[in-house]
């Protein structure tokens, strides 16, 4: 016997969670962790660490199956707390009725659909990482999808509360669905409101759907592994309460092993998975691009100058990417932070390729301001330009003579400089591969896209057509404080999924590690940067005694 | 397609013999082995991997799979039939003036028949998937084996099932041993 | 036979032992298959200069025996056409290089010299220009807004709309952004294609790391010029209607165009035996993916375009629609959708078609002749009074002369260099490229 029994491997790699010292990487300024490369003829590696199949089997379950820090349950605590705060605000509501808040004749549309639009932009890059950066075959998606995936569906549930609270009398807001009824009344299909419904709808679909398959083998590994500590050792392992006589393995084997069902990693369903996968992603797709521009329907198909623009379907769906990967990024740098190895799967280069996206969609986004700009003046339509200037832009320090300003001039600012002027700065590599950076413009981010939908909707409403109708929108604590509670709802949900989900997408990662090729043999030919790949295979028939 | 065997094995504790596995040490040696297993006319074995290996489908000499087409199918349909009900919604059951637009007009319907043909596609790509698979099938002969649940993890293993017309335990131990497998094993029924 | 090695010591994933046979098989390639022989392509560049050059004059001297503004229309179709052909192709370069894709170097390659023509563009547009400023005599036959009898508050005519937006639309300006446009074009398509091909001389893989960073600004650049040319020659054809979305569909409409030019060339190669694994039926499957997505996303940016306008129906707006479905106009629209999306759309669904080079070329050779309708339904209709169908023989020369002055030099282009970036620093991806799912 001359080469290493692969058990015999994987215990030693079992001794420590860390590569051995050698191989241990240097942080160096340029490459970062190694993955900042500027040759082009280099892949950087998109697993650092040396690590192997089994080590990214270890390293995905263990966030599952080993106890968070000390942080996580205060953490919880706080945030589960603030999800509270928009049940008891919409309990609130329910009961006493949507005078609470602060929307008015003059702006009958303001906060709940501000945060509608909000958070279903959130959405969008959860599905651009999993379907088209799937599709265009980006193989980095593979760390960060499975959380983007996870983020868009926690993001659709907070959207569709506000719709569902909106209409006043919410025990009737079953009259939005086509169901027949005692009256054979019919929804009204023309309208861009049902419309909203069925996409919002079909997108949670969809998007739960797509995230349940790619879960599918990563659940059947847990599932193993339960099962596998349980063979070893029948009583071993915790209680899931200390006077219940259930081991919390057997309570993974079932729950874990129910949501698999029953998948044994068959080539032959490897086969029809990978099929379906695509076609998930490529439907998802043009879904996705559906989706925003629906919601972009609601309001471009009005006449109202600032929401009436033909360029609003791409607008809304760059933006809501823009501002998806912001929040993408605000969870997954911390998160990289708080859990062990982390860092290891998503490297310094996954970071600059999100800050990457981020300033290609920031500039679109600039892009469909300055063509709205443009076109309001260019259409000679006084209203289009005084949506703009008097609506929007002009600040009361630079009113003229007749002392007009915008009374939300702000607003519009903030938006300006969180949403164009701040990502400028990834033009620098200093700051795109940096994290605290990143998080920074991240955070400017996310609020400029929220004031952007805030811009849109109010500063459109508040001054129309006629002076008689003009009125300001201001928000009452219950709208605040309904917003937060979403917030805590969103964060509350992340923070369960990556505590009791496979965060990563296991099989997805393994199959993009160097060692995964069906032609690679492994004999550690100066792979990028020294980092080479760990499996060493043994020899036919090497653990044949 | 029903299991006609030809023949049933028992291990010498008297189990009967679902098929023979064997452990494979990396991705490419797999692959080399499905392509040898493939040529040597095996028809039911399949290769267990943590992940897809790329081109395994043509190591095993496996047909195109027809989830594509059942899914262009049924989502075509799916927006057709999205088409014909808010027709029938707008134009017969209930119409109504909104905006002086016909009752008919294909225009507004377009983003619902999207989303219709959408989700037919959705649904079917996962369910056909699970149905040419024959999952949920929480129960399987291998899920019982030790060894055979670390290919969750990063093992490799071709699994040739005794049904097979060429399973013979001696020469398919060989076989296998031959493409570089090892612990060659019997999985009980 | 001597053999081109693309293979990488450093780190193939392939190289190793046990591995040689695919390195044979992938990692090299016999360099006659990447090149055309001394000589070739002549006869076709030089029909087709002969049929574009005799199509242009007869454009022009048959169009003024009494159709005069039909004749510009329609050489402006033809100019519009390779419009997008050339800027199309500039942006799928500059895309390709951010993206850093490491399959797509025979695309890269194409679409390098179709871009790099786009000074012959800007030449073609000199007729135009000397006819519409210059010789117009005050009377422009297709930018009427340069008539300065709009601009008179005493004519009958005067404009107020027009006074409006004269800061944009003024003869002056619309001519110094014509030379800044073709300029700044030139550059970027100059300096990406001449990088690419001193990389396959000097094989300086930091040429590819330049051009990746040279093209994250162009691509900027390009999105606002782009936007802008659109508006400057074709929404100003109509100069009171506007949209927003005006300059996003025209790109939509030239990359679909332009990708499908790609796809004829590469495909005519393969056809022709060249190429060999750098242009596999892997790589065809790709491109052909890429049409489709390109198919579609023209749709989803003409239906909404369209559906907004159709939906709030203001009138300054839905006068665009009004125009192209009146009268004898009415069918085009449908016939519009079915030729631009509905074909292609079905076809390019099924993967067979997609990896058939026969097949490819012949949707990518609709997908171009769905492009020159786009155009007719675009500027004809504009010419009111002229039905469609009327003096068909004009227009469609007028859009064959420009249409194949631009194929003669693009041919010559293609013959010159090799078939594909030869040293990039990803051939071997190239090479190794296949879609596993």
């Amino acid at each position: 016997m001359s080469a290493l029994h692969p058990d015999e491997l994987t215990a030693r790699r079992l001794a420590g969670d860390e590569p051995p010292a050698d191989r241990a990487r240097k942080f160096d300024p340029v490459t970062k962790d190694g993955t900042i490369i500027d040759d082009p003829s280099v892949r950087a590696p998109l697993v650092l660490g040396d690590r192997s199949i089994g080590d990214v089997t270890r390293i995905i379950c263990g966030y599952v199956e080993q106890k968070p820090g000390s942080w996580w349950l205060p953490a919880f605590g706080v945030v589960s707390h603030v999800a509270a705060l928009a049940g008891i605000m919409i309990l609130y509501l329910a009961i006493t009725g949507v005078g609470v808040w602060g929307l008015n004749n003059q702006v009958d549309w303001a906060w709940d659909i501000t945060n509608f639009v909000f958070w279903i932009g959130i959405g969008h890059a959860g599905t651009l990482i999993s379907a088209i950066l799937c599709l265009l075959k980006q193989k980095w998606r593979t760390s960060i999808n499975r959380a983007a995936e996870a983020m868009t569906i926690f993001a659709v549930i907070c959207a569709a509360t506000y719709p569902g609270i909106h209409v006043g009398r919410m025990w009737m807001a079953w009259m939005m669905f086509p169901i027949p009824n005692a009256n054979a009344i019919w929804p009204n299909f023309r309208s861009p409101l049902l419309w909203d419904l069925f996409a919002v709808s079909t997108y949670g679909t969809v998007s739960l759907l797509f995230w349940y398959m790619g879960m599918i083998p990563d659940f059947a590994t847990l599932r193993d592994r339960a099962v596998l500590r349980l063979m070893k050792n029948p009583d071993g392992g915790p209680r899931v309460l200390p006077f219940l006589a259930v081991r919390v393995d057997t309570l993974r084997a079932y729950i874990y092993g129910a949501l698999s069902v029953g998948w044994r990693f068959s080539s032959r369903h490897w086969q029809h998975y990978e099929k379906a996968y695509l076609i998930l992603a490529g439907i998802s797709t043009p879904l996705v691009l559906s989706v925003h521009s629906i919601v972009s329907f609601d309001f471009a198909t009005s006449v109202l100058p600032g929401w009436h623009a033909t360029i609003f379907p791409p607008y809304f769906v760059a933006g809501a990417i823009f501002g998806g990967f912001a929040m993408v990024l605000l969870l997954m740098i911390p998160a990289r932070e708080l859990y062990p190895n982390m860092k290891d799967l998503i490297t310094v280069r996954h970071l600059e390729n999100m800050a990457k996206i981020i300033l290609v969609t920031g500039s679109m986004v600039g892009f469909a301001y300055a063509m709205e700009f443009f076109i309001a003046w260019y259409s000679g339509s006084k209203y289009e330009a005084d949506v703009f200037v008097y609506n929007r832009l002009m600040p009361p320090f630079f009113a003229g003579e007749d002392g007009k300003y915008a009374p939300y001039w702000w607003a519009y600012w903030s938006m300006i400089f969180c949403n164009v002027i701040s990502p400028q700065v990834f033009w620098f590599k200093a700051f795109r591969t940096s994290a605290f950076w990143i998080f920074v413009v991240s955070f400017l981010v996310t609020i400029g896209m929220w004031f952007e939908r805030f811009v849109i909707i109010v500063t459109s409403l508040h001054q129309a057509f006629v002076p008689g109708e003009w009125g300001m929108f201001f928000p009452t604590p219950v709208d605040i404080l309904t917003f937060t509670g979403t917030v805590g709802i969103f964060v509350t949900l992340f923070m369960l999924f990556l505590r009791f989900l496979p965060a990563f997408a296991m099989s997805e990662i393994k199959n993009c590690l160097p060692s995964a090729s069906p032609h690679h043999h492994g004999d550690g030919n100066g792979h990028d940067h020294g980092h080479d790949h760990g499996h060493k295979p043994a020899p036919a028939g090497g653990g044949h005694h | 397609m029903a299991r006609a065997r030809t023949k049933i094995y028992k291990t010498s504790a008297g189990e009967v013999v679902y098929g023979m596995m064997a452990e494979f040490a990396t991705p490419a040696d797999t692959f080399h082995a499905a392509e040898k297993m493939r040529d040597a006319g095996y028809t039911r074995w399949d290769v267990y991997a943590p992940f897809a290996i790329h081109g395994i489908d043509e190591a095993m000499g496996l047909k195109t799979s027809r989830v594509p087409l059942l899914c262009g199918i049924l989502g075509l349909s799916g927006a057709g039939l999205g088409y014909l009900f808010q027709w029938w919604v707008s134009h017969q059951a209930y119409p109504m003036v909104v905006q002086g637009k016909p009752y008919g007009a294909w225009q507004p319907f377009m983003p619902i028949i999207f989303e219709f043909g959408v989700i037919f596609t959705s649904f079917t790509a996962l369910l056909s998937m699970m149905a040419f698979n024959r999952l949920p099938m929480w129960h399987h002969p291998l899920l019982k084996k030790e060894r055979f649940l670390r290919t969750s993890d990063d093992r490799f293993v071709i699994c040739v099932e005794s049904a097979d017309s060429k399973f013979d335990p001696d020469g398919t131990r060989k076989l296998l041993e031959k493409c570089g497998g090892y612990n060659v094993d019997l999985v009980e029924d | 036979m001597s053999q081109i090695s693309v293979g990488h010591s450093g780190h193939g994933h392939d190289a190793g032992h046990g591995g040689e046979a695919h390195i044979a098989a992938r990692g090299r390639i016999d360099p006659a298959l990447l090149t055309m022989p001394h000589g070739a392509g002549r006869a076709l560049s030089a029909i087709f200069l002969l049929v574009g050059l005799v199509a242009v004059v007869a454009t022009f001297f048959l169009g003024y025996g009494g159709r005069a503004a039909q004749a510009m229309a329609a050489y402006h179709m033809g100019f519009l056409f390779t419009l997008g052909l050339a800027l199309g192709c500039l942006g799928i370069t500059m895309m390709l290089q951010q993206f850093n894709s490491g399959w797509s170097g025979p695309v890269c390659r194409q679409a390098e010299n179709i871009s790099s023509n786009i000074w012959v563009v800007g030449l073609l547009f000199l007729p135009i220009v000397v006819l519409e400023v210059f010789l117009s005599h005050g009377h422009p036959r297709l930018f009427h807004w340069m008539s300065p009898d709009l601009l008179d508050q005493n004519s009958a005519h005067y404009d107020t709309l027009l006074n409006a937006k004269k800061g944009f639309l003024n003869t002056n300006f619309w001519l110094v952004r014509y030379v800044f446009y073709f300029v700044m074009w030139m550059w970027f398509a100059t300096k990406l294609a001449g990088w690419s091909r001193a990389q396959d001389r000097t094989g300086d893989k930091w040429l590819t790391a330049k051009a990746r960073k040279i093209s994250s600004v162009g691509l900027l650049l390009f999105a606002l010029s782009c936007a802008f040319a659109s508006f400057d020659y074709v929404m100003s054809l109509d100069h009171h209607w506007y949209s927003t979305m005006f300059g996003v569909w025209f790109f939509s409409a030239a990359a679909k165009a332009a990708f499908a030019l790609i796809i004829v060339i590469l495909a005519s190669l393969k056809l022709r035996g060249k190429l060999g694994a750098a242009y596999t039926s892997e790589h065809l499957h790709d491109t052909g993916k890429l049409l489709f997505a390109f198919t579609v996303f023209w749709a989803y940016i003409s239906f909404s375009q369209y559906f907004l306008m159709w939906y709030s129906n203001i009138p300054e707006e839905t006068a665009y629609f009004n125009l192209r479905v009146r009268e004898a106009w009415q069918p085009f629209p449908m016939i519009m959708v079915v030729a631009n999306f509905v074909v292609p759309f079905l076809l390019l669904l099924v993967r067979n078609f997609k990896r058939n080079p026969t097949i490819l070329r012949l949707i990518a050779l609709w997908v171009l002749v769905a492009f020159a309708l786009d155009l007719y339904f675009l500027v004809r209709p504009i010419l009111r009074g002229v039905e469609p169908g009327e003096g068909v023989w004009l227009d469609a020369l007028g859009i064959l002369g420009p249409v194949c002055i631009f194929l003669a030099v693009v041919v010559r282009t293609v013959c010159k260099h090799p078939l594909t970036l030869l040293k990039d620093p990803r051939l071997h991806e190239v090479l190794a490229h296949k879609n596993y799912v």
